[in-house]
């Protein structure tokens, strides 16, 4: 998303132009782009697991699969893709390249919530929003990286504190001991990983085991024949994201699937439920929202 | 005003002015919190942790272990543009804290869990800290 979002009037005073979302006291002097962001988390998400860039050129060919069906799909138009090709795509900043980024797109989305049956017109079918959560749990990277806490469990480091009174009669926590605890909890890498190839992570809601979440796009259980189909719009990646309003693209593309009216194509088995999955941030905040046209009014 | 070098200045907050001070003259420094012995990065008014005000800024050893980086290819303005490609990453310092910067060298070189030392380099009116492979 573009620096201008948030606090453009301060880049364009400094005349850095730095298309970024990076601390301007403590990142943006480095030059950080926002695929150098993602790009670590990727980085860091290999090693953890041992997975290579061919894995995560799995995401873009699967989303790409979907988005050459969809007419609103920003790179619809260059035809389905294979590994190879991605992995011969220049770097934009490692370990990400071109294919492996998202493109400008979208934005149009829009949703208006009603109570049914009261406000539902003759005709439309129902979507209900069954549940939903959010939460955010910082600014930028680097207040990421030295977080002790987290309101909920999150992947990747964090170095906990378990109590501050009990360090403090203890001294000071050596750093040998800080990094037994970094160890600990450094667990697996950030939901960003599969986020960066602008996907759903499957494998941040459960649908998958950690690090295992390309074998969904690879197995191909997330396409037309599967039974978890994944960003039936082609995702952010080929269908491309606006910045801001992202998610509202993937809420329309959800309803349109449950109501059987898809712009591009329909998984083989008419879905009754959908998972949006939105991202926001450097890895920052998170929405879920489960639509389903099963049930009814409370 | 933008800098007269086109390199991009910090956006310098009132909490940090030491810490930008020392720096030109060299020393990195970040700080501590006398009540939780936690590190604490970025600069705050009270500690993150343990929410005491008695924080005070002291001298970081200047060597850590790299956590993550990334190589960057396509600049976001034409003075990064000229100094393609160029890596940034995240350095777990320590001294228990993770501090986000270049990381100067031959990017085929520089991975995961590498030692890297602090070196000091002047962009425009501000020394930065920048990283090279110990």
């Amino acid at each position: 998303m573009p620096a201008e979002r948030r606090d453009g009037a301060v880049r364009r005073r400094r005349g850095d132009g730095a298309e970024a979302d990076a601390d301007p006291q403590f990142e943006v002097p480095y030059g950080p782009t926002i695929p150098s962001l993602y790009g670590m988390a990727a980085a860091r998400y290999l090693h953890e697991y041992g997975l290579t860039e061919a894995d995560l050129a799995e995401v873009a060919v699967a989303n790409q699969k979907w988005g050459v069906h969809h007419p609103h799909a920003a790179k619809g138009r260059f035809g389905e893709i294979t590994v190879e090709k991605v992995l011969s795509s220049p770097y934009v900043s490692s370990p990400l390249r071109r294919w492996m980024c998202s493109t400008w797109g979208g934005g149009s989305g829009g949703a208006v919530v009603v109570t049914s049956p009261d406000n539902v017109k003759a005709g439309q079918e129902a979507v209900y929003l069954t549940g939903y959560g959010t939460a955010t749990t910082h600014e930028y990277l680097s207040d990421r990286m030295n977080m002790r806490t987290a309101p909920v469990p999150v992947d990747g480091r964090v170095v906990p504190v378990d109590d501050p009174h009990r360090q403090h009669r203890g001294g000071p926590p050596g750093v040998r001991d800080g990094r037994r605890r970094a160890r600990r909890h450094r667990h697996a890498g950030d939901v960003g990983e599969l986020r960066a190839h602008g996907a759903h992570d499957p494998r941040g809601p459960g649908f998958a085991e950690r690090g295992k979440g390309v074998d969904l796009y690879r197995s191909g259980r997330s396409g037309f024949d599967g039974d978890l189909p994944i960003d039936t719009n082609g995702g952010w990646l080929s269908f491309g994201q606006p910045g801001i309003s992202c998610n509202m693209d993937t809420i329309v593309e959800a309803v349109r699937q449950l109501r059987g009216i898809p712009l591009g194509l329909p998984p083989r088995n008419k879905p009754s439920t959908v998972l949006v999955q939105g991202a926001g941030g450097m890895l920052a905040a998170a929405t879920v929202l489960v639509l389903t046209t099963d049930g009814g009014p409370v | 005003m933008p800098d007269p070098s086109g390199w991009p200045q910090p956006y310098r907050l009132m909490d940090a002015a030491p810490y930008w001070a020392a720096l030109q003259e060299e020393r990195l420094t970040f700080q501590k919190c006398d009540d939780c012995a936690e590190a604490v990065w970025p600069p705050h008014k009270y500690c993150p942790t343990c929410h005491s005000e008695a924080l005070t800024w002291q001298e970081s050893v200047g060597r850590g272990t790299i956590y993550s980086f990334s190589v960057v290819h396509r600049a976001p303005t034409p003075v990064w543009a000229a100094i393609t490609p160029y890596t940034v990453g995240f350095v777990l310092m320590d001294d228990g804290y993770a501090l986000f910067g270049q990381i100067e060298g031959d990017p085929g070189q520089i991975a995961i869990d590498k030692r890297v030392t602090v070196g000091f380099l002047r962009r425009g009116e501000q020394k930065l800290p920048v990283f090279e492979l110990a």
